[in-house]
């Protein structure tokens, strides 16, 4: 096996655990909500169109958009709470239709035989309906449980620890070999847990009660094994963080920060954002933490676990602040927005800039440079000639923002269309001419790799990004945690930053490799 | 005793009657056939007397106590019902069936198994073979003796019986009614049973309640009724069953003829 695949192998316990601890308590406690509540529905017509219709319509929201609301409505609490409440609420569904027509389904004289017999309602119930309902009602538990375990791998960038990790890492970073592993497990999941339900089902079609003991013990056997080592290490992971410290080597230069709790580190979900993540586990390693990180959070779920306290430490961009949290327009200077940024944060969060890293990570309009020189093209105001026959790549992200707009309007670049896409698949889209201009970012390692021209932008229209490290309210307080990050303050150049980002995406090396090279260049 | 005295349903507030005025008793051992066709009222009438359907007014009552006054729960686990098809619990063995009201009553595991035993002999099926299968597995007339096997599990002084026949081969029903008939002389409760079928009311009743729009058109026995017919809506429902009578007994004189 080579190296790349025993990395994979090495994360997969603690992953398969997450995703398999995730799937089995949404299913579980999925059953014990939908089967009353289907129950209650046959016994109540009034109920039973209303149920029915909301259950339907949270099927309806998509997936991850379902999962990215959970976390403000839990008030920025991020990790398996919210994807536990968004996938229990998706399962519900199949469950609850076919407790439903299960009931329903039951022939009426059997029914009316056991009423005749003096059984009460609920032993109507228990004895007969849900028993011949059975069958009916474990195929909805199967349906819901491979929904939900697929469904898991999209609960990365809530926070929750998956399969999705792989997939999400392996898009962003373009390690497809990731991507698949991910998905190949996950399959392998969710048709393993249906064959086994299957045999549930016929098992009790069937009333083979062997078979269904059977089958259950399987099932048993796969939940604890698989959630052990899960478990075992969230637990190693909290005795820890109470604990005498971890092994790395202590320079005892910042004070109680080994005695503090695990710090956890919060990042987005780009290469950038891993390569800093493990940049900074390093560096607080070094300092005597133990940390912990949840890479592949969405943006603004990302600040909501800051200000929360969920996560101790993140990097985020002044352009970003400035335009969705403040939702300022007109952008300013460079080091004017990076205060009043900060006084921002700390006026309306408590949340605290420690600086920045000294790189930035703008947006910028890059095309092709045999393209560019083609149209005449230098700025981005020699775009608007063409406005009409152009075609804007971005991450679905940028086309909501106000800058944006603002770049759109200063350059009367409304007749372009945009285009949407994974940040990922932008620069290729660009190089293979599927688009002729991309919302790059002005760090990233394939614009020179892709030789592509950075439009100049002479109006100043896009705001300044520069990289801030931001620590929670709670994460201030911790002893020695602001002293551990402030000598990381302006260390980061953008062409370190680039080169950063470039041995991950074109060189497929790990980020924790990269993150090494920002490090040793002190 | 069962009594129905001037028994009403009404499902509308009394606009239309399903059930307008019946009254009629029970003695233990006799049988009494409620007969009429489809929608005259005579299901309505058996359900009121376990409770499944509430009466609008009149009084049923059982060893003069009104029905009313008791937990339908409780009195329905008293009255043994059978109804068509047997309504057996598919996903109970048959052993399992015929204990269900037994084990509601709360009897402890040994005399609930010796009576499912008694019972199943009781209805000519051999308990070593029959008690550990699913309804399934047995044929319709085989359900249908577990369906009054279940219904007398608990010793009712009522049995209830709802077109128990109804979905039977003639060889089969001739059978079952025969060995129903044998039962209840063994056993000696009193039965009521629903049926549009003049044969079967005129070869198993006591007697025969004929109930035509909610009312009864006439009470009496078997011979009563062939011989004496109140109107020409009786009339008609008995000679169906005498004309066949007698043109099978023709056949049976052309037969010993030749």
């Amino acid at each position: 096996m080579n190296q790349e695949l025993a990395d994979l192998f090495e994360d997969l316990p603690y992953l398969l655990g997450g995703h398999l601890l995730l799937s089995l308590s949404c299913v579980l406690i999925g059953v014990l909500v939908s089967v009353p509540l289907g129950a209650l529905a046959t016994r109540r017509e009034r109920l039973r169109i209303p149920l029915l219709t909301v259950a339907g319509l949270i099927q309806t929201i998509p997936g991850l958009a379902l999962l990215a609301l959970m976390v403000p409505l839990l008030g920025g609490t991020i990790g398996f709470l919210p994807a536990f409440l968004a996938l229990t609420l998706y399962s519900i569904l199949p469950m609850l239709q076919n407790t439903v027509t299960g009931i329903m389904d039951v022939d009426p004289s059997v029914t009316e035989a056991a009423r005749g017999m003096g059984m009460t309602p609920q032993q109507t119930l228990l004895r007969v309906e849900l028993p011949l309902a059975m069958p009916v009602i474990i195929a909805g538990i199967r349906t819901a449980t491979v929904w939900v375990v697929g469904m898991a791998t999209l609960a990365t960038p809530v926070g929750a620890p998956s399969l999705g990790q792989y997939i999400f890492l392996g898009l962003q970073t373009r390690n497809w070999t990731a991507v698949i592993f991910g998905c190949v497990f996950s399959a392998l999941l969710a048709m393993i847990l249906d064959q086994l339900i299957r045999v549930l089902e016929i098992s009790a079609r069937t009333r083979n009660k062997r078979m269904g003991a059977i089958a259950l013990s399987i099932l048993a056997i796969i939940a604890i094994g698989g959630v052990a080592p899960f478990v075992a290490d969230r637990m190693a992971t909290r005795a820890s963080g109470t604990g005498s410290g971890p092994l790395g080597p202590d320079v005892g230069e910042p004070e109680g920060l080994s005695s503090a709790r695990t710090i956890m580190i919060g990042a987005k979900g780009f290469t950038e954002q891993y390569i800093l993540t493990e940049y900074l586990e390093k560096e607080l390693r070094t300092a005597g933490a133990d940390t912990e990180s949840r890479p592949n959070m969405g943006s603004t779920i990302l600040f909501d676990a800051l200000r929360s306290n969920t996560v101790d430490v993140c990097v985020d961009y002044t352009g970003t602040i400035w335009a969705t949290l403040m939702k300022r327009k007109e952008p300013i200077g460079r080091s004017e927005m990076l205060i009043e940024v900060a006084h921002h944060l700390k006026q309306e969060y408590g949340v605290i800039c420690v600086g920045p890293l000294g790189f930035e990570n703008a947006y910028a309009l890059a095309m092709r440079k045999d393209r560019a020189r083609e149209l005449g093209i230098r700025t981005i105001a020699d775009l608007a000639r063409h406005a009409g026959s152009l075609t804007v790549g971005g991450d679905p992200e940028v086309f909501g923002r106000s800058e944006w707009k603002r770049v759109r309007d200063a350059y009367a670049l409304g007749e372009a269309r945009t285009r949407g896409m994974d940040s990922t698949f932008m620069y290729d889209a660009v190089r293979d001419g599927e688009v002729d201009v991309i919302t790059a970012y002005s760090t990233d390692g394939r614009i020179a790799a892709y030789d592509l021209l950075v439009l100049r932008d002479p109006k100043q229209a896009f705001p300044p990004y520069d990289a801030i490290l931001l620590v929670s309210p709670e994460g201030a307080t911790l002893p020695g945690l602001l002293d551990a990050l402030r000598p990381l303050v302006n260390r980061i150049s953008d062409e370190r930053m680039r080169e950063a980002n470039r041995q991950v995406d074109l060189e497929s090396r790990p980020p924790a490799e990269a993150a090494g090279s920002l490090r040793t260049i002190r | 005793m069962l009594e129905l005295a001037h028994v009403r349903k009404s499902y509308d507030g009394g606009q239309t009657w399903a059930v307008e005025d019946i009254s009629f008793r029970a003695e233990p051992g006799e049988l009494i056939v409620l007969l009429g066709g489809s929608g005259c009222g005579k299901t309505t009438t058996l359900k009121m007397i376990n409770r499944l359907v509430e009466p609008t007014s009149g009084v049923i009552s059982i060893d003069g106590r009104d029905i009313l006054e008791l937990d339908p729960v409780v009195l329905r686990r008293t009255i043994g019902y059978v109804i068509q098809g047997a309504g057996l619990f598919p996903h109970m063995t048959i052993g399992a069936n015929v204990a269900v009201v037994p084990k509601l009553l709360g009897w402890d595991e040994d005399r609930t198994q010796a009576r499912v035993t008694e019972l199943l002999e009781l209805v000519g099926l051999d308990p070593a073979e029959f008690a550990g299968r699913l309804p399934r597995e047995l044929s319709g007339g085989q359900r249908q003796r577990i369906g009054v096997a279940r219904a007398l599990a608990a010793k009712p002084s009522i049995m209830l019986l709802d077109e128990p026949f109804g979905a039977l081969d003639p060889v089969t029903r001739d059978n079952i009614q025969g060995e129903f008939k044998r039962i209840q002389a063994e056993v000696g409760f009193a039965a009521v049973l629903v049926t549009h079928d003049m044969t079967e009311a005129l070869l198993m009743a006591t007697r025969i309640v004929v109930i035509r729009d909610g009312i009864v058109a006439q009470e009496g026995t078997p011979e009563e009724l062939l011989n004496s017919p109140a109107d020409a809506f009786v009339e008609t429902l008995i000679s169906t069953p005498r004309r066949q009578a007698h043109q099978l007994e023709e056949l049976i004189h052309e037969g010993g003829e030749a």
